[in-house]
């Protein structure tokens, strides 16, 4: 403990140290921010047949595939932290097989096509980032989730499309970048706008359902969301 | 226009010496029957009726007379020499004394492609793969000459009959794969598919003019749907060159289209509860919190 303690110590004093470097840095003016993110996804679509049947098992597989979102926020406050409410939309598919009407696989494909979209509320704890010069931002974000789905058969066409509604709680931790370079930080800012970039993980449990509607399935991820990014503060 | 002419007959060994260097222009060819900018067998024997037209342009040159002319002729030697020059070149003469009208630029239309490569003088068989090369040539006002050149394939590849297997059934369609096979029966020399055509008949039916799926190498499988389930199909697949050569048939498989399940209909069969459409429920909750969000975010934004 002593030594976490002491290289923590350290770490900040070595921030300090930068931070005093260039007393004459000016930050333009700030609007938000703009987050890239990536994640893995798999909808929770079998959990309401409690282990009867396993449609979506039986179509996809047990694979999570790859969902990419693009965010964009307004800042509210910024002092203590930073507060934050914001947009983000994205793309996931599952391609998978159909099977007969006696149960076996057939060659005819049929897909599952997720366009996620998020209301995002968000703090984070920056302080220690940009005024201390420790360069990591905790943060912690609730969002309403519309998960705008379709499914394709192996024609191409859709043969049902929806959109189920939710929520979502996320916690995760960003690293500044503009740490280990201070001086590129700074020309990037008067170059771009761009005041700060920060590499993130979060962590994101959802519960997406229509709010337990009896009409609804259940998209929510089957387990909790590991998700990595680069967030730009402009 | 007849001394014009004479002249520039008299002046064609003087053009032949000089046109190996001095190219200085492009001729683009047009086929009637296809774009591939090949000729096949078909068209080369004249099974198929096919034209060509050209256009060109002579870059380097730019004193035309208003009285000159260009000559329109075929080459099997790159560069267009002429056979009066080089005795391994054979030419033949589509055209002379077209006009220049002052202009660096003409065109020509409206040569079978048979006829022509037949020409006396030329050597092209409908059998050995060849590059045709097509030249317009002029002489400018100070006696230079100016050779546009422009090439066409004469593609006598003939791919192998595709070897086909039994089509998987699809709903209201067959997903049909083969390979390439390795037999030659047409009188080309063996060639690589460029593409493939897949034709489908109701069982014992004759086939289609036009095909069912058309697929581009190097894939080897494709989906044909519009079909009715619980009918029994014949397939036949062909093999085309570059050029449009076409390849023996493939042996005839059949098969026959069923009800297959998609993700939804799996679902749906196994008793699951959602329906589709917008959400339920709570779905109007977070409509009404969403929007005066996006109203007040709208409204500060206004000066």
């Amino acid at each position: 403990m002593k030594r976490v303690l002491a290289a923590l110590a350290a770490l900040a004093l070595a921030a300090s140290a930068r931070a005093e470097a260039d007393p004459d840095a000016q930050e333009s003016s700030r609007f938000g921010s703009v987050e890239l993110r990536l994640s893995g996804y798999r909808p929770n679509i079998d959990a309401e047949f409690g282990g009867l049947a396993t449609p979506y098992h039986d179509s996809f597989g047990g694979r999570r595939g790859w969902m990419a979102k693009v965010g964009v926020s307004k800042e509210w406050y910024h002092g203590f932290g930073t507060f934050e409410t914001g947009v983000s939309a994205g793309y996931w598919e599952m391609y998978g097989h159909g099977h007969y009407s006696d149960g076996s696989v057939a060659a005819d494909s049929t897909a599952l096509k997720v366009i996620p979209t998020s209301l995002m509320f968000t703090y984070r704890f920056d302080w220690l980032a940009e005024r201390i010069g420790i360069p990591l931002a905790p943060y912690g974000r609730f969002s309403l989730e519309r998960m705008n789905w379709w499914v394709d058969r192996g024609s191409g066409d859709t043969t049902r499309s929806g959109a189920t509604n939710g929520y979502s709680l996320t916690g995760g931790m960003a690293l500044l970048l503009d740490f280990f370079d201070p001086t590129l930080a700074r020309e990037m800012d008067r170059d771009t706008g761009i005041n700060h970039t920060y590499i993130f993980v979060d962590f994101t449990k959802s519960k997406i359902d229509d709010f337990g509607s009896s009409h609804s399935w259940d998209m929510s991820d089957t387990s909790t969301t590991l998700s990595g990014g680069l967030l730009f503060i402009f | 226009m007849a001394p014009r002419l004479a002249a520039l007959l008299l002046l064609l060994p003087t053009v032949a010496l000089a046109q190996v260097t001095t190219t200085t222009g492009a001729v683009t060819i047009a086929e009637s029957n296809d774009s591939d900018n090949a000729i096949n067998i078909a068209e080369c024997n004249g099974s198929i009726a096919d034209t060509l037209s050209f256009t060109w342009t002579v870059s380097t040159y730019s004193v035309i007379p208003t009285g000159g002319s260009f000559t329109l002729y075929v080459s099997d030697t790159s560069g267009c020499p002429l056979s009066t020059t080089t005795s391994t070149a054979n030419t033949a003469t589509i055209a002379s004394s077209i006009p220049t009208n002052g202009s660096s630029s003409g065109s020509y239309s409206g040569v079978s492609v048979s006829s022509v490569l037949h020409s006396s003088g030329l050597t092209f068989s409908c059998s050995v793969p060849s590059t045709i090369f097509v030249c317009a040539t002029t002489v400018d006002g100070s006696g230079a000459v100016a050779t546009a050149v422009g090439s066409i394939a004469l593609d006598a590849s003939v791919p192998p009959a595709p070897v086909v297997n039994d089509p998987s059934p699809g709903d209201q369609a067959l997903g049909v794969s083969w390979s390439s096979g390795s037999t030659v029966v047409d009188g080309g020399t063996t060639g690589t598919a460029a593409s493939y055509e897949v034709f489908v008949t109701t069982h014992g039916g004759a086939f289609p003019v036009n095909p069912s799926a058309t697929v581009t190498s190097p894939s080897t499988s494709a989906r044909v749907g519009g079909l009715v389930n619980g009918v029994l199909y014949d397939v036949v697949v062909y093999a085309l060159s570059s050029g449009g050569n076409i390849s023996a048939a493939s042996n005839v498989v059949s098969g026959t289209p069923v009800h297959v399940d998609d993700f939804w209909s799996s679902y749906r069969n196994a008793g699951g509860k959602e329906t589709g459409g917008c959400s339920h429920g709570a779905a109007g909750a977070i409509a009404l919190v969403m929007a005066p969000l996006l109203l007040l975010a709208r409204k500060r934004r206004r000066p």
